[in-house]
């Protein structure tokens, strides 16, 4: 059989570098910390590169928590809540990072705590979004129906999310951080 | 090879060229005078009709290594064909190059000659008394000798310009080998578009004619048989008011202008007759009396539907013929007037779903070219998606198919979660997750879009396969532009290099439609026709879709005595020509 004959316009045709070599890559400037919002569905990324056992405190009136170093959460041990914050992601690639609490080290466990650690643990795997129901005392996760593609982690270190979701204001270091100062009333 | 002067351009000979011309919309144009200039030796010659008509072959040298530089060819080619020559030659186009430096350039608005020489600053070579000349060639004489003259003056400003003109496109950046032949290939698709504009459409004239001497008659008698059903006119004309009522009656939500009054206008009753089909009738009615002037379409007395093609006139290089000119221009009942004279055939023959396999080859996303390739790319999207089951098809998933095309089709125009609601009838967070679902999809698609988006947008050149590029670097940019402009651009290079390949191939080509091509021939050989018609498409897909990929060709055919009909034009159709048979004896 005769080899076909090449079509008479292709060494007039151009790779259409034109359409593709310009990259562009969305910058993270915001990564909530929180649990997830009860109609979204989440991922959580299963390395435990991205656990992060930290002390985190909660103002009122300021949406954004405050990561609080071992020595300062000493003195502020009431006021602060130990938790491990895990990197979450959801449908549209947005990153967020639960904190979920830790198992008690002693004393009896809250069935709230238990219930997120293995919602947490579920959405690993699957894609799921976190209900509450207060006649068990506990969240729910609901799994997502059909196939949905797993998530695309963005290229990005613990230590750089980390950065872009607290901030150097958002870091509690030492005891005359103005947080420390309004938790004291010595504003 | 470098070109930076005409003179270094590898042809024989090459030659400015410029008709004058006359006649009537629709008609084969009547010669007047021709004008040429060879470009090597500057040498210009003049002819009047008189001798040119005489003449059997052009006054000039012909062959692929001999040039012409035209400025709008289709014009040229249509005279050299009125005159019986020869058109084997190669063909410069400087219209289409100038088009190839501006476009997107909302600075350069005009188009003409006259625009191209301002542009490249060759004011002196700007032809004066435009306007004047124009009028005087119009008025098809008698002309006197002073007058001719004028005329021959006239035309040969037209045609000295020309070498100046290629010659700063050629300053501004030399052509290489690949430039000079995208060139060409535009050259040849001027070419084709004068054979199409010479070989017209073929139309009932009688008909044509039947309609023009009632259309007032017709006009009252369908307002009444359509509008039995609305009560919205009174004595011819539309009254808001009523239309209020007839809203309120239905239970019609409609969309109202920042004044409060009802909003009227086309994309509003298009719109809301999708979501409320029982208001269709009354759009097409609106449609047919408001925009539809049945004596603007250009048909020569020789029954066939002659205009401007325009081509390279839009943004994305495709065709832009008048809206009211051009047979498949006004509604869509109009085009039921397309009928092939006795013992000739007419086939519709166009691409499948083209704009879903251009987007799957140039992006490169296999996924979606297996979508394309399984036949249903909608019910393959579905199942790819997890939406439908494996070996789901058209007749087990109808629905699901429904809401999947109306998300496959406008992904590629950057259609909102609401526009993708409108058209699918579906709410507004259902189009939300299966545009997620696209997304998540076709991810390799969805980034190659969006980097041509980013590029569009940051002021780069974006370009297709064959050299028609888009630059917008100032003024107000739509994002959504650069998203659907390749699909688009090549959905045209790939038109052209079909009509190339048809007309060279000798087939007897009408019009081109968007993604169609309207051929005719006789009936014994209509099958024929369309065989070799579909070779050139799947030729001209290839082409331009690269690998070895060709896009699908479907055709229909209409025989003689039987009438082309759109199938959303046929209701109108029956109407009116019904009304037609009731108001004449």
């Amino acid at each position: 059989m005769a080899p076909k004959e090449q079509n008479p316009f292709s060494k007039f045709r151009m790779a259409s570098d034109s359409l593709t070599n310009i990259e562009t890559e969305k910058l993270i400037t915001h990564v909530p910390v929180g649990k997830p919002n009860k109609q979204k569905f989440v991922r959580v990324h299963p390395d435990q590169a991205f656990w992060f056992e930290c002390a985190i405190l909660k103002l009122e009136d300021e949406q954004r928590p405050f990561l609080v170093t071992p020595e300062i959460a000493s003195l502020i041990v009431q006021d602060i809540k130990l938790v491990v914050l895990r990197l979450t992601i959801d449908r549209q690639g947005n990153l967020s990072l639960w904190p979920i609490p830790p198992v008690p080290e002693e004393g009896e466990e809250n069935t709230w705590n238990h219930s997120q650690r293995l919602a947490a643990s579920l959405a690993e795997q699957t894609w799921i979004r976190l209900t509450s129901n207060r006649a068990t005392g506990s969240y729910e996760p609901l799994k997502a129906k059909g196939e949905i593609p797993e998530p695309v982690w963005p290229n990005k270190t613990l230590e750089e999310i980390l950065e872009i979701a607290f901030g150097d204001a958002h870091i509690i270091e030492d005891r005359k951080h103005p947080a420390l100062q309004k938790l004291w009333g010595q504003e | 090879m470098m070109y930076p002067t005409v003179a270094a351009l590898p042809f024989r000979k090459i030659y400015g060229i410029d008709f004058e011309y006359c006649g009537k919309d629709g008609a084969i144009p009547e010669i007047v005078c021709m004008v040429t200039q060879d470009l090597n030796t500057q040498e210009v010659s003049r002819y009047w009709a008189t001798e040119l008509c005489e003449m059997s072959d052009p006054p000039f040298e012909t062959g692929e290594d001999v040039a012409l530089i035209t400025y709008f060819a289709p014009a040229e080619v249509q005279s050299m064909l009125a005159l019986n020559w020869s058109i084997d030659v190669s063909i410069i186009d400087l219209f289409a190059e100038f088009r190839c430096y501006t476009n997107g350039d909302p600075r350069v608005s005009r188009r003409g000659l006259v625009h191209a020489l301002d542009y490249f600053g060759l004011t002196d070579l700007i032809p004066d008394e435009k306007e004047d000349m124009r009028t005087l060639i119009l008025s098809r004489g008698p002309w006197n000798k002073k007058q001719r003259l004028s005329i021959l003056d006239y035309c040969t400003q037209d045609v000295t310009c020309l070498g100046p003109l290629l010659s700063c496109m050629l300053q501004r950046m030399p052509w290489i080998d690949l430039r000079l032949n995208h060139a060409l290939i535009r050259g040849r698709y001027m070419k084709s578009v004068g054979s199409m504009q010479h070989r017209g459409i073929p139309i009932d004239l009688d008909l044509l004619d039947k309609l023009n001497d009632n259309w007032d008659a017709i006009k009252l008698e369908l307002i009444d048989s359509v509008d039995a059903q609305y009560g919205v006119y009174v004595d011819g004309s539309f009254k808001e008011a009523l239309f209020q009522s007839y809203l309120a009656r239905e239970g019609i939500p409609w969309p109202r202008l920042p004044s409060g009054r009802l909003a009227l206008d086309r994309d509003t009753f298009s719109d809301m007759s999708k979501r409320y089909p029982n208001v269709q009738p009354l759009h097409e009615l609106r449609k047919t009396l408001g925009e539809f002037k049945l004596n603007n379409l250009a048909v020569g007395r020789d029954g066939r539907n002659r205009t401007l093609l325009s081509p390279f006139s839009a943004k994305t290089g495709r065709n832009q013929p008048s809206t009211t000119k051009f047979v498949f221009g006004p509604s869509k009942w109009v085009r039921g007037l397309i009928k092939p004279t006795d013992g000739m055939a007419l086939a519709y023959c166009d691409w499948s779903s083209q704009e879903i396999a251009i987007a799957a080859a140039l992006s490169g996303d296999e996924l979606l070219w297996d979508a394309y390739e399984s036949g249903d790319p909608y019910i393959a999207f579905a199942i790819q998606a997890g939406l439908a089951p494996q070996g789901a098809t058209k007749e087990t998933h109808k629905d699901i198919r429904n809401r999947c095309k109306s998300v496959v089709l406008g992904t590629n125009y950057g259609m909102s979660a609401y526009g993708v609601a409108q058209a699918a009838k579906i709410h507004e967070l259902e189009a939300k997750a299966l545009l997620q679902k696209h997304r998540e999809t076709y991810r390799t698609f969805w980034a190659w879009a969006e980097s041509n988006k980013d590029r569009g947008l940051l002021g780069l050149k974006l370009e297709t396969c064959f050299g028609w590029p888009i630059q917008v670097t100032a003024g107000d940019v739509k994002a959504n532009t650069f998203l659907n402009w390749p699909m688009q651009a090549h959905g045209a290079e790939m038109m052209r290099i079909a009509c190339i390949l048809a007309v060279e191939r000798g087939i007897k080509l009408c019009a081109p439609i968007h993604d169609a091509l309207l051929i005719e021939a006789p009936t014994a050989e209509i099958n024929e026709g369309v065989s070799r018609l579909t070779e050139c498409m799947r030729e001209a897909s290839e082409a331009v879709l690269g690998d070895g990929k060709v896009c699908r060709v479907d055709a229909d055919i209409v025989t003689y005595p039987d009438r082309y009909m759109d199938e959303n034009g046929k209701d109108m159709w029956e109407k009116i020509t019904g009304i037609l048979a009731k108001v004449t004896p």
